[in-house]
Order: structure tokens, then sequence, then C-alpha cells
């Protein structure tokens, strides 16, 4: 067997991101929620060396996660639809609503349509106590937006249904960018305001 | 090593309340809630640490609460609050001292501290001034570049004053109109979307929507000038930025009988066409969280005054409640003629919070008139004719809409 430095690079990388997973599962963060995690899961994300951590947990990591559900655009752009997903069952709801939020950034995995621009970033998630989450994107989240009435709607609600619906301690959402409120998305929305569920908008399972 | 990892993260996650601003904040973070009480605004600070070293000053268009250290504001930076008695808030962080900077409105009188413990809050209460004598009334040309120009419907059991903008255009004291429109349907507002550097939705052959809305409003103008003799107002008449508040203070000023936002559609799917007709929805949103706000939060510990009205700050964000049912008449005849036109059957009415409808004082909808995303239909938003259709079916709308109200009305 040949060791050239690209092997042991290769190596030492994905031992370092099986370290930095095995981090995640131990830390219990009292602070705001685990910020090395995300950058972890990022990390996971873009190394090819650990695809399995990522996507496909080994069993012994069943019991670190749990099931959500997203919602997406319908194909035909007349509702939203649900798609399950497994997040790591990390302590803080922040923590776990930051994975959900990341994951519809990256968009469905079926015919289902993406909500949110994929170049949006998610900069900081935060829960009041009156149960209202502050969910703060970046400048892209607004400028990489197509507009429109539906696509507003589609964007807003897929974001507050999809928290709503995983975290019962989440009733309201109130979303920033770049750390400031917005009197709305793409002149459509207001959003000034925290919006609660509208699960109205989510097609009924009967009809697919 | 795993059994333990089992039980510890249950273990510990049952021992963590739900993370909130009091658990997650840190020493160097100030948490800010806005409340609205009966003759202002009420603001918390709150802090994770001891009591910090601060000031409060009063300053000639803004109150500045000086704290000794650098903090960071959360979770706002800047929020703007377009009320009369406080405007705005912005933070001035550095690193020896910061500065929470409370501009103030033009109904600002007077602004009390006092503090509460465990954790260690501050607690401003923005008041109004005494009288309003000094606030002139129904006086002068309204600036249109503020949202203010709006008025609480006077059918709104809303006490009067408490929590209303300062006074729009000819509006007296409680709030009634003190020249009352003229019956019938007389001036309509027609409100050609975005404009200027906010081009609204692409289509994939770069065409774009505030083109196409500018067209479809002249159209609309000179249909509904021709065949219902009405005034008719553009809230731009070229490719220009405007406001969404200036849009509806634009129909307010004019005292206008209705408002017409002119849209088009866009969706990431390709599929979605068709027509749509909005009118506001106000349910569920900030209404209800406000309220549940007001009741989950006893954080404040202290005695709401007597007449504390949240119902006061929901009615002014709601302008346009006291019109709901006819904007939906409106939008129901508007849609019904878009579907028989374009033989589409799928797309209807729908409600949305858009807050260019927010403020109107009169019935307002907002017209979709395609999807510029779905390739078909951009190509025949292209075709002025197929433009002409549509503006006549939504002139034939609104001839209909004047119709029944002045039936209505006695009027015919």
């Amino acid at each position: 067997m040949n060791w050239t430095p690209r092997i042991v690079l290769t190596a030492a990388v994905g031992i370092s991101a099986l370290l930095i997973a095995v981090a995640i599962f131990w830390q219990v963060d009292i602070r705001r929620a685990a910020t090395p995690a995300p950058a972890a899961t990022q990390e996971q994300a873009s190394s090819p060396e650990t695809p399995a951590l990522s996507r496909n947990p080994a069993p012994t990591e069943e019991g670190n996660q749990r099931e959500v559900t997203l919602f997406f655009l319908s194909s035909d752009g007349e509702d939203l639809a649900p798609e399950p997903r497994k997040i790591f069952l990390t302590s803080s709801v922040t923590d776990q609503a930051r994975q959900v939020i990341k994951e519809l950034i990256d968009g469905p995995q079926s015919a289902l349509l993406p909500t949110l621009p994929a170049s949006a970033e998610l900069r900081e998630v935060y829960l009041a106590s009156d149960h209202t989450a502050y969910v703060d994107f970046s400048r892209a989240f607004v400028d990489k937006h197509p507009g429109g009435s539906s696509a507003e709607i589609a964007t807003v609600f897929s974001l507050v249904d999809t928290l709503a619906y995983n975290f019962p301690e989440i009733r309201r959402v109130k979303i920033l960018v770049e750390g400031e409120e917005r009197p709305t998305l793409k002149e459509h929305l207001d959003l000034s305001r925290a919006y609660v569920a509208d699960m109205s908008l989510v097609s009924r399972q009967e009809r697919r | 090593m795993r059994q333990r990892r089992w039980l510890l993260v249950p273990l510990l996650t049952l021992l963590l309340p739900t993370p909130g601003f009091p658990l997650s904040l840190r020493e160097d973070e100030v948490a800010l809630r806005f409340q609205s009480v009966a003759q202002g605004s009420r603001v918390i600070l709150e802090f994770a640490g001891p009591r910090p070293n601060y000031q409060v000053e009063k300053e000639a268009n803004r109150v500045v609460v000086t704290l000794q250290g650098s903090f960071h504001s959360i979770p706002y930076k800047s929020k703007n609050f377009n009320e009369p008695i406080l405007a705005r808030f912005k933070l001035d962080r550095g690193s020896r001292q910061t500065d929470l900077l409370f501009y103030t409105g033009p109904e600002f009188g007077t602004v009390t501290s006092f503090e509460m413990t465990a954790p260690f809050r501050l607690v401003l209460e923005f008041q109004k001034k005494e009288s309003r004598a000094a606030v002139p009334l129904g006086a002068g040309i309204p600036d249109v570049t503020s949202r203010q120009a709006v008025q609480v419907a006077p059918a709104i059991p809303a006490p009067p004053a408490e929590h209303s903008p300062q006074p729009p255009p000819a509006a007296g004291a409680a709030g009634l109109p003190v020249q009352p429109k003229a019956p019938g349907i007389q001036v309509i507002v027609v409100d050609a979307g975005h404009g200027g550097v906010e081009v609204g939705a692409k289509g994939s052959t770069g065409l774009l929507e505030k083109d196409i809305t500018l067209d479809m409003a002249k159209r609309i103008q000179a249909g509904l000038t021709k065949s219902l003799g009405v005034r008719v107002i553009l809230t731009r008449d070229s490719d220009k930025q405007v406001s969404l508040d200036d849009r509806t203070a634009i129909a307010n000023h004019e005292r206008a009988d209705l408002f017409l936002s002119i849209h088009v559609n866009a969706s990431r799917a390709d599929k979605a066409r068709g027509a749509e007709t909005y009118f506001l929805s106000y349910q569920a949103t900030d209404g209800e969280s406000r309220a549940l706000a007001a009741l989950e939060n006893n954080t404040i510990g202290v005695e709401t005054p007597p007449g504390n009205s949240e119902l006061g700050l929901v009615l002014w964000d709601l302008a346009q409640s006291h019109y709901l049912s006819e904007s939906s008449k409106l939008a129901e005849t508007i849609q019904s003629n878009l579907n028989d036109l374009l033989r589409i059957e799928s797309r209807g009415v729908k409600q949305a919070p858009f807050k260019v409808l927010m403020g109107a004082t009169m019935p307002a909808v907002l017209v979709e008139i395609g999807f510029i995303t779905n390739p078909e239909e951009e190509v025949r938003l292209k075709d002025g004719d197929y433009r002409e259709r549509i503006a006549q079916a939504i002139v034939q709308s609104v001839a209909t809409f004047k119709e029944r109200v002045e039936k209505q009305q006695g009027l015919r």
C-alpha cells in the first residue's frame, strides 16, 4: 500500500469529521443551542468522506435523531406538501429549528419544489419566551427571491408551517433579514408581523 | 458509554426549560421587547447580568438610553415602528458605551422609566402629549411620504386617538371625516405594482412585472374614465419607485372609493397559471399574535393601566378591516370575470396580509393578472390585445361593483 500524502490527508479529514460528529452527540449546550453544531453539519455536508453521516446515519445513531416534516411547494404550485426528513435530536429547540430551516433552504428531495432561495443563509434563530421564533436570514433570502404573491406566500408559510408543525414551542415566526425587520419580502407580504401557521395552505393527503 | 449518552440527552433536555430570551441571553446582550399600552408604547430592556450603569436622557427628537459597556441588542439592531409616539429604534454600540436610540414621533410627550429585578429589567414608558390641542386637526396637505395618512375606520369602536396615527387629512378629533366622502363611486386609485429598481417578478425571457403593471394601470385608467366617467388616479405613471405606504397614502389622500393594485404573479412552479384576486387578511396573524403575546407575557409584573388596549394597535394596523366585506365582494366580481375570460377555474379569490392593502380606508384589492413564470402566460402577457382584454374585464367588474354599491345607497 502506497501511503501517499493524499491518502493520509483524506484519512485525517475523515477521522476529524467523525470526531466532530461524535462531539455533536456528546454536546449538551446550555447557551444558545450549540454554536459548533451547525458548523459541523456543514462540514459533513461538504466532506465527501462522510456522506453517510449526514443523510444515512449508522444504526447506532438512530436514537439521536428525530423525524420532522418539511413543507415544500407542490409541483403544480397550488399548495404546500409534506416531505419527511431526519434531524439530529440536539438538546435545544433553536438548534433543531436551525437544522430544519437549513433543510428547507437545501430544498426538497422529491418532486416537490423549493420555497426558499438556495443561496439564502440562516444567520440565527432566537426563541422568545412568548413562543415567537425570530428567524434571521442573509440578504440573499430577499435578493434571490423571485417575487410575486404566490411565491412570497409559499416562502413564508413553508417556513412558518414547518416550524410550528414540528415544534410545539414555536407558535409564531418573525422573519428578519440581516438582523433587521423588513416591511415586506418583495413588496407583498407584511414582514413586520409575526406569523402563525396556516395549515389550510397544506394539501390534504387524500388528494395526492 | 453509549448507555450514558442515551440517558444524558433526554435527562438534560428535561432539565432545561425552553430557551427564550431570559435563558439564552448573554451578559453582553440586552433583549428588547415592545408593548403597546393605553397612552403610548412600552419598551422593556432585559439584561442577563446585574444592574448595568445606565442613564436615560430625553433629547429633541429622541430618547437615549446610555449603557456603560458594550451591548448587543436582540433580536433587533434597529426597528421601524412608524407610530406617532415611538417612530424608530436604533442601536449605537461602542466598545465602552452603548446608546439605545429611541426616535420619537410627533405625538410623543414624556418618557418615564422604572426598574424591575430578577432578571434585571429597565422599563421605559413612552407617553403621548397630554393635550391633543397642539395637534393640528385636518390641517394642510398631508405628507404622503409617511404612512400616517391612514385613518382608523370611524365605525370601529376604538377609543378616539388612543393608538390612531397623527390625524389624517380632513379628520376630526373623533376620527370622523370632516367632509364625508361623496356617495357612490367617483374616485378610483389604480396602483401599478412595483416600479423603478423594484422590478417585481421576471419572466424566463426577461419580461418584467413592473412594465406590464404600468401598461395595465394605464389601460384600466383609460377604460374606467371612458366607460364610467369616474376620476382615476394612478400611483405612478412612469417607471419609478413608489413606496407601499405612499401608494395607500395617495388613495387615502384622494379619498378614493376604490383601490386596485395590479400585479403579475410568480411561482417556483412554472405550471402555475391563471389570475388571482386578493383582499386583505388579518386573522391569525398580528392581531392574534399580539393578543396572545399580551396574555402570555406576564414577565412585566406590573398592572396594566386601565383601558390598556392591545386592540387599539391592532385596529390601527388594520385600517382596511372596516372595508373587508366590500373588498371581498369586489375581489369576487373581478375574479369571476377574469376566470370567464381566461377559462381557468382553478384559481380564485384569496386573502393575504399584503402591506399595500393594509392602510387603505376604502375597498381595496390586489389583482394578479397571470403568472409571468409560466412560459405560455408570459408570451400572452407580452401581447397588447391580451392585456387590453384583461383590462376590460377589470373595468367591467368595477362597473358591476359600482352599480351594486350605488343601488344599495339608493342612488340608482
